[in-house]
């Protein structure tokens, strides 16, 4: 059966069209036809614009007639394009009246805001005609894929175990031997890596197109090209940066990374993705036309009352994303994600930013995080929000959630991170962090899940530095190291940087394996920054947003030169993934309420069953009761893990365990490899079930389980 | 002309021999024809990837519509697939399902 209402009624210079449908918006193929639809609340004309692929000037431009007009949305449906070698954009008309919020120019050619293919940056790093009247072009897509039987793999949050990572990062670094380096097709080729170190879950920094010439400059220092690299500059929410695939230059990405997804997703791994609706590269009112600004500023950005941008981002403009239209556009974006990408989760920057008002007010129950809250597509997405914004809103405990939300837990990271230098003082947030910081998450009921645990990420220092380095030196950023942040809370082991001290390099390697200890025995989801696995270096840049090169750019040859880094991460992270005792949903009962013996979680100090800690508040131990933690019955077995962030050795009285049950050591960071740490499941019973020896500034992971002859 | 391509059945085997470019301008006329073998038997499709040196996203879908929509799962055959080609596969993820042979 042919549709009835699939046939022109006009026809524009030789073009035939129609009156399109006003949903969805974009452009949609339909039968033989393309389907163009775009809303401007304040827009009086619209033409579509027609370029065959890459050349300069366009072949048509047509406008959209009255009656192809419905409310606020211009549509039309043009029959017969050759649509895989089209760029499609809009010139739109209106007033020019910037205190009022309008700066319509119909001179400039736009991109569609629901491009789902964007060219114009299609390999990394390769100037563009700046020139050229229309920079990013919007094309249209091939939707279908075959996915065959993949879905989102709806992990419960609490066994996550999330990997934060940066495309080009990943695989552009020596060593790295991969076909395809900084590209999804590279990551694709480094899931063996992934498997081998237990992660199961990628977080990737911002894969919407940006703009990589953003800012580009060439460093004061030495002259080498700053880009930006990281991509916190979004030019369109629906479409993959080109430059990520390596079928960039065939307008393959969207193939390439459906294709990545799905390979990971068949490997047991989560793509979770990190977006940015805190603002758009258009910058401020100096900023170029691409998109928002021409087709309708006074929609897509807080503007003051005399029509500049308000600068809540830090990064130029404010997307007004409360407003009702653009709060469609957001919740459209992240449903289009999981729906024809089979994204798993999101991780919004600077999200506290989302629940400001149009006129930059914090609203207590802000509609939009309320939609994406109870969205029904997004129903099983993970939804990570980084709690703060550069306007000084800091929600971190407080952002509001539906009980959907998790947060970037930047108390764990600076708790631990002092913890692990030995601060006095931090004994008390400590401990409410390793037990899934009840004082934040419990009392809206949001649970432990709520609390995404880090040490690391890509804001600051890399595990390697933050025990290399007592200060930043982001020198090569040529901000004359003003930039990045100066509270790090990091200490350097004795020496500022690289030295051949095997001391140093020992109590180095010790101080990375107690943080990854810390964040894999407490209770949240951990997150891990990628190459912290093999002591990966920004030689103290804590900042490295422009460094396309060896600053940062994973250096592969480290695995071999800290292999017993690696070894202890992939160890600790199957030891977390093996024991649902560290995973708990909801916060502890902190006493026995099933009457098994034991509570499910008890704290004690250098003596068992006793918590308070001399030795200057660095000494603290904990036990988890198995039994609390079955899986189909089977209990989990018990873990106690002493720390002893003292510069002393201290003995710790071991609690007591059922009959038949021994204590064995799976961790021991005082140790050199390969004593630090053994395969989980096969921990050798430790000789003195009374008490053992833990060395200054390190941890050990026991055990109890029944004896092992 | 270039971009034709021959589309031949023998027994089980449907032998396509393609041109030099697999694109919007002849990938929706091969599934045209591709769709008139339905039903008739198909358990091997053989591409012959000779002459060709440009595949779009309209050409890999033509491939995967052949595997989708001839008989029951058919094999996928490609002769003589120049690297860059074979490298769009591997990226786009649909090497999976193909054997290469080289004659």
């Amino acid at each position: 059966m042919q549709r009835v209402d699939l046939f022109p009624t006009h026809e524009y210079q030789g073009l035939k069209l129609r009156s399109g449908r006003p949903y969805p918006f974009g452009a949609t193929v339909i039968g033989n036809a393309v389907n163009f639809s775009i809303y401007s609340r304040y827009a009086t004309d619209c033409t579509l614009v027609l370029f065959h692929n890459h050349e300069e000037e366009p072949f048509i431009e047509i406008p959209f007639f009255k009656e192809f007009k419905l409310g606020n949305v211009f549509s039309m449906m043009v029959f017969d394009l050759d649509y895989e070698n089209i760029e499609y954009g809009f010139r739109m008309d209106g007033p020019f009246n910037p205190q009022e919020g309008h700066r319509f120019d119909k001179t400039k050619i736009l991109m569609d805001p629901y491009a789902k293919l964007i060219v114009g940056r299609d390999v990394w790093g390769q100037q563009p005609n700046w020139d050229s009247k229309y920079q990013y072009r919007a094309r249209v897509v091939f939707d279908d894929f075959d996915w065959e039987n993949d879905l989102p793999l709806e992990t419960p949050v609490n066994d996550l175990v999330i990997y934060e990572m940066h495309v080009r990062n990943f695989t552009c670094g020596a060593g790295a031997g991969v076909k395809h380096p900084g590209t999804f097709a590279g990551i694709a080729e480094k899931i063996p890596y992934l498997l081998e170190l237990g992660v199961n879950c990628v977080e990737l920094m911002p894969i919407h197109e940006f703009d990589e010439f953003e800012n580009s400059r060439p460093s004061p220092v030495d002259g080498h090209m700053l880009y930006n690299l990281w991509g916190y500059s979004n030019v369109g929410f629906f479409a993959p940066k080109a430059a990520y695939a390596s079928t960039g230059r065939f307008s393959m990405q969207v193939d390439e990374l459906k294709n990545l997804i799905k390979q990971l997703h068949a490997n047991g791994i989560e793509v979770i993705l990190d977006v940015v609706f805190n603002h758009t590269a258009e910058g401020n009112e100096n900023g170029p036309y691409i998109s928002y600004r021409g087709i309708d500023n006074k929609t897509y950005y807080m503007l003051t009352h005399d029509g500049y941008y308000f600068n809540f981002s830090g990064c130029g403009n404010t997307l007004n994303c409360n407003n009702p239209n653009v709060r469609d556009m957001i919740v459209e974006s992240l449903r289009y994600w999981v729906t024809d990408y089979h994204v798993d989760g999101f991780r919004f920057d600077l999200a506290a930013i989302l629940g400001r008002d149009q006129n930059g007010y914090p609203m207590a129950n802000p509609p939009l995080l309320e939609s994406l809250a109870h969205d029904p597509i997004l129903g099983k997405t993970k939804l990570i929000a980084e709690a703060w914004d550069a306007g000084g809103l800091y929600q971190v405990g407080s952002f509001p959630s539906w009980g959907r939300w998790a947060e970037w837990n930047g108390k764990f990271r600076d708790s631990i991170r002092r913890f692990i230098k030995s601060d006095e003082h931090v004994l008390a947030d400590v401990k409410e962090r390793i037990i899934g910081s009840p004082d934040l998450y419990a009392s809206q009921n949001r649970g432990i899940k709520a609390s995404v645990n880090f040490i690391t990420a890509h804001d600051g220092f890399t595990m390697m530095d933050l025990v290399s380095y007592d200060g930043k030196h982001n020198e090569a950023n040529g901000e004359g190291n003003r930039d990045g942040e100066d509270n790090n809370n990091s200490w350097n082991c004795g020496w500022e940087g690289e030295c051949e001290d095997v001391g140093i390099n020992f109590l180095r390697h010790k101080q990375i394996k107690n943080a990854i200890s810390l964040l894999m025995v407490s209770q949240g989801i951990p997150m891990v920054l990628s190459g912290d696995e093999m002591g990966n270096t920004q030689f103290g840049n804590n900042n490295a947003y422009c460094q396309d090169n060896e600053i940062a750019w994973l250096d592969w040859n480290n695995l071999e030169k800290n292999a017993d880094l690696f070894n202890y991460f992939k160890k600790i992270i199957r030891f977390r993934r093996q024991h649902k005792v560290l995973r708990y949903e909801y916060h502890l009962g902190h006493n026995d309420y099933r009457n098994l013996g034991y509570p499910d979680f008890s704290w004690h100090g250098v003596k068992a069953w006793q918590p308070w800690s001399g030795y200057n508040d660095l000494t603290l131990a904990f036990m988890l009761n198995g039994q609390y933690a079955d899986t189909d019955g089977v209990p989990d077995d018990f873990i106690y893990v002493a720390m002893n962030m003292h510069w002393d050795m201290h003995g710790f009285e071991l609690p007591q365990l059922p009959e038949g049950m021994a204590w064995h050591v799976f961790a021991n960071t005082e140790m050199a490899a390969p004593d630090d740490i053994c395969e989980p499941g096969e921990e050798p019973v430790v000789e003195n079930q009374g008490e053992v020896l833990v060395g200054g500034r390190s941890i050990m992971i026991l055990v109890g389980k029944k004896a092992v002859k | 002309m270039e971009n034709q391509f021959d589309v031949k059945q023998e027994g089980t085997i449907l032998t396509i021999v393609l041109g030099e470019e697999l694109a919007t301008a002849n990938a929706p006329a091969l599934m045209d024809e591709l769709n008139k073998y339905r039903d008739k038997g198909v358990e091997k499709v053989v591409f012959d990837a000779t002459k060709l040196n440009y595949i779009a996203s309209s050409g890999i879908r033509t491939i995967i519509f052949a595997k989708q929509k001839l008989g029951s799962n058919p094999a996928i055959e490609f002769v003589n697939c120049a690297k860059s080609i074979y490298e769009v596969f591997e990226m786009t993820g649909i090497q999976d399902y193909i054997t290469f042979v080289n004659k």
